[in-house]
């Protein structure tokens, strides 16, 4: 069976219980303290803003050796975060190192938000458009936003 | 024995006693390489006082030069170091002060060998091994190293006064180098201010007032520094230039020699260089006006060779010059060497005097405080300054990176077996991996011990009972294995593991860190859970070699089979707890059969083995060894007899049917297996051989 929970983990999770990033909740699973439920609230300034997004954030056995998996549960039209949720973000991929924390992958993801990149699109058809014609594109965000992440 | 031979052999080392070289002065007359010579031997010897009286001696006959007094300081130096070292244990070393200057760490640097260092001193000093652990410094290079970001952070905190005192200290430093004494003296003692304790900076103001030639200041200075570091060389430097500036040469004498057997590294000869120049000084001061003389002769004659007498009753023997510097004519010379023929070597109370003096400072400074000690501030810290960011515990076994940051040592290895960067600031740490360091960084380490103590024995305790937790691996049904999976693997039968995945490098790690040198392996197996077989065989762990990306060469021989009971992961590998497995006890009256069976299969097994083309046999002979002999009761072993593991190794089997006959505990049916195998494996070479022969 799994040992017991890293020291780490309790920790990480200690601390986000007890000084939260503004703007940012998680919440670990009752029956899977490797399972949070995190909601972000869209970034002021950004066509998201208003907008109440969750996530899913699962850390796996070899965390932090391994980077948090992190999901997009609310659907968001954003060029670097596809229709199933995953995100494109490198310190979510090569670019991981175990000193990083949830806190910081989730201040990223919130910083993702405030500036999306087309010129490193996980959404193809998004990033097409945010490039071609920006303002479209983020009147179709804010309408997603409007549309999935308010009022639920 | 002519003197020219006793000058060649003395300088071969060989070694004359005390008469030889009295009798040979004796009878030959002076010789200065021969009284030389003899100054060496007393010294050398640890009679110092003798040996300066011999040279005292030789000022009052010839002038000496400082070039031919030099390999005679040498040699009284070498002694007295090593009489030094031999007789005192060396001075305690303040963890928190640099090994170099033995100031506060300005820029600290941790190198490989865990011992910290100021920037600059490393700059300065070129060292090729470390002042502490005399360690050698491998392809080191400082401009290399980062500073140390924690020990920054601490020295800052706990000594910031210094590090102030050391920038305005570096400021006096440049004037220096620029001419502008004054103002270097100005910003040293607005650095005192801040750093009273500082005897660099005390030193360093000494050596400007006595470049102004403020002698009596550079005195009080160099005094100060001393009194800051008794056992600091160069204060005793500082203090030996300013007394003789003052004319004080038995004193400077006496401060040299101290600095002489202080000095740590073994570059020397500017000190020896000093001290000759001094006691060349100090010896012609004493000979002044004592220049041999007629009535000096026949007192010290009569003294010394009282049988020489007559010879020396020649009333005839010209008046010796007083001054030192007077140019000695030919005939005076040869005259004083004629009459110094008989002539003793004497006592000379001043030179008694001087080492007695030099023996009491030395003395008292041993007995002395040992002067101005860096001592952190147990009040004044914080927790989490010490806390490891990749385990988010207190540092265990700190380890410093080439760019300055400090984990956990198991940490950074975690962190190494996934990625060759810091974790921190990814700079590539190639070289930490490669060298496989492990040193502690000493200063944090200490730091912690003294600010922390229980908080470093919970952690300590912690992380024994991680690894004795590791040592418990399958001790019993509740100790989880590391579970290898890659291939089957045949008790007895050598293993060799190429092991590059991070998860396995971790277990390796594990499996010797806490001394079980053994997991177990199993063969991939998609159908089963966790994608591994049920069953498998530990592995005994006889050698690992390194490459220096991380990789490893494990040898390794098979054991004890397996049979799993549940699965588990730790981070990363595979676990499990598992049953050990045996052969069934054959009974008595099965015994009979069981043997008449092993028998048969053997003589089969061996003779198919023999059968087997050549090149085959040898590549197997190679890397199997030839087929184990019979053991002596082999039913009663735990596995079998040894040569039923070979032949299931060497025979071109499908791994799951070696795995059938792993699993199985009946020696009965396992030979009933092989049986049918080689029976198989035959009918199908000789239907090879029959369609390969000619029609």
């Amino acid at each position: 069976m799994a040992a017991g929970l890293p020291r780490r983990i309790i920790k990480e999770t200690q601390r986000l219980m007890a000084e939260p990033v503004p703007g940012i909740s998680a919440v670990p699973d009752e029956s899977n303290a490797r399972y949070f439920h995190v909601v972000v609230a869209g970034p002021e300034g950004s066509p998201f803003q208003g907008g109440v997004f969750k996530l899913e954030l699962f850390l796996p056995e070899e965390y932090p050796m391994s980077a948090p998996k992190v999901r997009f549960m609310t659907k968001i039209y954003h060029p670097n975060i596809d229709k199933l949720g995953r995100i494109c973000l490198d310190i979510l991929k090569d670019k991981w190192s175990p000193a990083l924390q949830i806190r910081t992958v989730l201040l990223s993801i919130q910083a993702l938000l405030s500036a999306p990149n087309p010129d490193d699109p996980l959404a193809n058809d998004v990033a097409e458009l945010w490039k071609v014609n920006e303002s479209e594109a983020i009147r179709i965000a804010r309408e997603w936003t409007r549309t999935y992440a308010m009022g639920n | 024995m002519s003197a020219t031979d006793t000058v060649e052999r003395s300088t071969l080392g060989l070694i004359f006693s005390k008469d030889v070289y009295e009798r040979l002065l004796q009878e030959n007359g002076p010789n200065i390489d021969v009284y030389l010579a003899y100054a060496t031997y007393l010294g050398q010897n640890g009679n110092v006082t003798e040996s300066l009286e011999v040279l005292c001696h030789i000022y009052r006959i010839y002038s000496m030069s400082t070039e031919k007094l030099f390999p005679v300081v040498s040699k009284i130096i070498q002694y007295l170091r090593a009489d030094s070292r031999e007789n005192s244990s060396p001075p305690l070393r303040n963890v928190f002060s640099c090994p170099c200057c033995w100031g506060v760490l300005h820029e600290p640097m941790t190198l490989q060998c865990g011992h910290s260092y100021c920037r600059r001193c490393l700059l300065k000093e070129n060292l090729k091994t470390c002042r502490v652990c005399q360690s050698k410094l491998k392809n080191f290079s400082p401009t290399a190293l980062k500073n140390s970001v924690l020990i920054t952070t601490l020295v800052d905190r706990w000594w910031s006064g210094e590090v102030d005192g050391v920038k305005l200290r570096s400021r006096g430093n440049e004037c220096f180098k620029m001419q502008d004494l004054e103002r270097a003296v100005n910003l040293y003692t607005e650095a005192v201010d801040y750093a009273p304790q500082d005897h660099l900076l005390l030193s360093n103001r000494s050596h400007v007032l006595h470049t102004l030639g403020r002698a009596e200041e550079a005195l009080k200075d160099a005094d100060a520094a001393i009194q800051c570091q008794p056992e600091w060389a160069k204060g005793y430097f500082r203090r030996a230039m300013a007394l003789i500036s003052l004319g004080r040469y038995e004193d400077a004498f006496v401060a040299l020699l101290q600095c002489a057997i202080l000095e740590e590294s073994n570059s020397l000869r500017s000190i020896k260089e000093e001290i000759t120049k001094a006691l060349h000084r100090l010896l012609g001061r004493l000979t002044a006006g004592r220049r041999l003389n007629v009535e000096g002769r026949v007192n010290r004659l009569m003294k010394g060779f009282p049988r020489l007498t007559p010879a020396i009753s020649d009333p005839a023997i010209p008046f010796v010059s007083d001054s030192e510097d007077s140019e000695d004519s030919e005939d005076c010379r040869r005259q004083r060497h004629s009459e110094a023929t008989a002539l003793a070597i004497e006592e000379v109370p001043q030179i008694r005097k001087i080492i007695d003096r030099f023996n009491l400072e030395r003395d008292r400074r041993k007995k002395m405080s040992t002067g101005y000690v860096r001592q952190v501030d147990s009040l004044d810290f914080d927790k989490n300054e010490f806390e490891c960011t990749l385990c988010f515990r207190y540092l265990y076994q700190p380890v410093t990176t080439p760019c300055g940051h400090c984990f956990c040592r198991t940490c950074l290895d975690r962190c190494l077996d996934h990625s060759t960067n810091c974790p921190l600031c990814k700079t590539s740490i190639k070289v930490y991996l490669a060298e496989r360091r492990s040193a502690i960084t000493e200063f944090v380490e200490v730091a912690m011990q003294t600010v922390m103590p229980s908080e470093c024995v919970d952690r300590r305790r912690q992380h024994e009972e991680e690894l004795e937790e590791l040592a418990n691996a399958g001790k019993d049904r509740h100790h989880e294995i590391p579970i290898f999976v890659a291939t089957i693997a045949i008790p007895t039968i050598t293993c060799p593991l190429h092991v590059f995945e991070p998860r396995y490098r971790l277990m390796i790690r594990r499996c010797m860190e806490s001394g079980t040198r053994e997991f177990g392996m199993c063969l991939p197996m998609d159908n089963a859970k966790n994608g591994y077989a049920d069953y498998g065989t530990m592995l005994e762990i006889r050698d690992v070699e390194y490459t220096s990306d991380g990789r490893s060469i494990v040898n390794t021989v098979g054991s004890r089979r397996f049979k799993i009971e549940s699965k588990g992961f730790k981070d990363g590998y595979n676990t499990a707890t598992v049953e050990f497995l045996e052969d069934d006890e054959v009974s008595p009256e099965c015994l009979g059969e069981t043997r008449r069976l092993h028998d048969t299969v053997n003589q089969v097994a061996s003779s198919w083995f023999e059968s087997i083309e050549s090149t085959t046999k040898r590549r197997i002979l190679g890397h199997y060894g030839p087929m184990p002999p019979v053991e002596v009761e082999y039913w009663t072993l735990p596995n079998g007899p040894t040569w039923m593991w070979w032949i299931v190794a060497i025979l071109p089997l499908d791994s799951r049917i070696q795995l059938s006959v792993l699993r199985e505990t009946s020696i009965r049916r396992r030979l009933e297996i092989i049986r049918c195998i080689l029976k198989c494996v035959m009918s199908q070479q000789r239907a090879c051989q029959v369609a390969a022969a000619p029609q």
